[in-house]
């Protein structure tokens, strides 16, 4: 039977969703593998939302699709019993322009990471989001941001936690010196945590409300932390599978439920 | 001797009247200067920024936020600029200044060819004023009905046309409630993921359309978590007792949500916690404990919250 599998990973294919299911951007082309279905006929069930063209090249053939409009729509593949359908949302850019603070209160508060890697950073990020959900995160501001307030070695939200004082809750002490006129505020510090054992490293970042706190050493690549904490920002939750996924704790992939709520 | 007298207080006051005008018109020339020097001022930081942001570099930007808010309308000519990445920013700082200055270049922005921009200008004005005032301002209801029309459709323009009652927007909010290629809406970036047609029935069941109160008592009744968020954060436009009775039923739901603490972080919020929120503030509820919007609220004071609807809300 004929199938619809990803040609290049991490390129906003889902197989786990039924049907399957692919991300195209407004405008630009994904290429997906048809498997068993060399002599298939392929069409959009929409073309004024996706249009397909086939090709064949060292036996592999591939099916790409343009986005020609934002909606959705399905490629088929065949008919009746041996045909294969692939769900296809085409979906326009959402563009987060993000403003990144490096906090420093003069003692021990005071971030280790540095302007000049930024862009780098963004680059990563981007590496994973926008191939896969048309996601883009921009570079709006980034300075240091100097606090009077000894902020100690870590940065904690825990206004949820009763029994906590509230001084030690320095979140809103940071994140009050966001830049209004972005869409997302990073905050880096050199440790963060958010529950009753600020002493024991257990959070790498926390998203709230646009804005992020992140910590020096996460552990993690960083531009898969902040990207896990960029589709926070936009509605997406933390899960424990599949492994390997981006909102596991350690991965890159993104799914169709991920991708539809940080991009509907 | 008294008359003269009394002529010569009449000739004093007089005279200090005419120091006193002069001194106000001085004075008042002197306010004028001072303004027009300020403005002049925020001009050329308003087209500083937006000359280096054309060059890619948008760090100056940051700084248009702190202008004084009469200093908005300088920003006309950057929303409607040929790029649509400076029309971005200019909204975004409209957005962030407010004002009274700002609000018609937003209402101007919703007619943006960028769906984007369109939806970002609709936010600012969702969340920056009082419904009246973006009622007072001309071209409102045209403005969003169109943006409604448009291909993607933002919660936030739906919720608004409940202020600009009449056939026009009736319509258009029945395309959008009965359009299945409606697709989907959130009311800010991180706010979950809804259909389309949620913020229409909403706003028509405001607008006293039977059919879509009726479907929304339905759809409370069965709603999933995302949609009960979805509607205690947009209580401001249910306006209808028997819809908020039926609301009153989510204080009992224990469901976690992720608003309200970062990821990861325990004890997450529920629904009946974001409920107490909203019914407090949208009902101006008089309770005997603090709204604490991180944490979870105690039994005895959802009870607190029902009693107090019970009272406030007749049936």
């Amino acid at each position: 039977m004929a199938s619809f599998q990803e040609l290049t990973t991490n390129n906003g294919f889902d197989s786990l969703a039924t049907p399957r299911w692919q991300m195209v951007p407004f405008g630009a082309r994904r290429a997906v593998r048809l498997v068993d279905g060399d002599r298939l006929a392929v069409t959009s069930s929409n073309t004024r939302i996706a249009t397909v063209t086939t090709a064949k090249a060292r036996n592999i053939r591939s099916v790409t699709i343009q986005g020609v409009r934002q909606g959705t729509c399905q490629i088929v593949a065949g008919t009746g019993a041996t045909r294969a359908v692939l769900d296809v949302a085409v979906k326009r850019r959402v563009t987060v322009r993000t403003a990144f603070h490096y906090v420093d209160d003069g003692r021990v508060q005071r971030t280790a990471r540095r302007i000049a890697n930024l862009n780098a950073l963004i680059a990563a990020v981007n590496g994973v989001m926008l191939p896969q959900a048309n996601v883009q995160m921009t570079r709006h501001s980034a300075a240091a941001l100097r606090m009077r307030q000894n902020l100690r070695r870590v940065v904690r939200f825990s206004s949820h936690l009763p029994g906590v004082r509230a001084r030690q809750h320095e979140w809103d002490d940071v994140t009050d010196n966001a830049d209004t006129t972005a869409d997302f505020n990073v905050f880096f510090v050199v440790e963060y945590e958010q529950d009753d054992t600020p002493l024991r490293d257990n959070a790498q970042a926390g998203t709230l409300g646009g804005n992020c706190i992140m910590e020096d050493n996460v552990g993690e690549p960083d531009g898969e932390t902040l990207a896990h904490e960029l589709a926070h920002h936009l509605g997406a939750d933390d899960k424990n599978a599949p492994a390997g996924d981006l909102m596991t704790p350690a991965g890159r992939k993104l799914r169709k439920a991920e991708i539809n709520t940080m991009n509907p | 001797m008294v008359e003269h007298s009394f002529s010569r207080k009449v000739f004093l006051e007089g005279i200090l009247f005419l120091v006193a005008l002069s001194f106000s018109i001085q004075s008042g020339s002197q306010l004028a200067m001072a303004q027009n020097e300020s403005q002049a001022e925020a001009k050329r930081q308003i087209d500083s920024a937006f000359e280096q942001a054309r060059n890619g570099n948008l760090q100056a930007i940051a700084a248009l936020a702190e202008l004084p808010a009469a200093s908005a309308s300088l920003l006309r000519p950057y929303v409607h600029d040929e790029s649509s990445a400076l029309r971005r920013e200019a909204i975004s700082v409209l957005t962030a200044l407010g004002g009274k200055e700002a609000s018609p270049l937003l209402v101007e922005a919703l007619s943006d060819p960028n769906a984007g921009n369109r939806e970002r200008a609709s936010s600012g004005l969702y969340f920056v004023y009082d419904p009246q005032e973006i009622v007072a301002l001309d071209h409102a209801g045209p403005a969003l009905r169109k943006a409604v029309r448009g291909h993607s459709v933002s919660a936030t323009s739906v919720l608004l046309l409940r202020y600009f009652p009449g056939k026009e927007t009736r319509q258009v909010l029945e395309q959008t409630r009965d359009n299945p290629q409606a697709g989907k809406t959130k009311l800010r970036s991180w706010s979950p993921v809804v259909p389309a047609r949620l913020p229409a029935l909403v706003s028509l069941s405001a607008l006293g359309d039977t059919d879509s109160r009726n479907e929304l008592l339905k759809l409370i009744d069965a709603a999933d978590p995302a949609q009960l968020e979805f509607l205690f954060n947009a209580i401001r436009e249910v306006d209808s007792p028997r819809v908020l009775h039926a609301l009153k039923q989510c204080l009992q739901n224990q469901t976690q949500i992720s608003a309200g603490v970062p990821a990861g972080a325990t004890p997450r919020r529920r629904i009946c916690d974001l409920a107490v929120d909203a019914f407090v503030k949208r009902l101006n509820l008089k309770v005997s404990f603090e709204l604490a919007e991180h944490q979870r609220y105690e039994d005895d004071e959802i009870k607190e919250v029902i009693d107090g609807i019970n009272k406030t809300l007749p049936r």
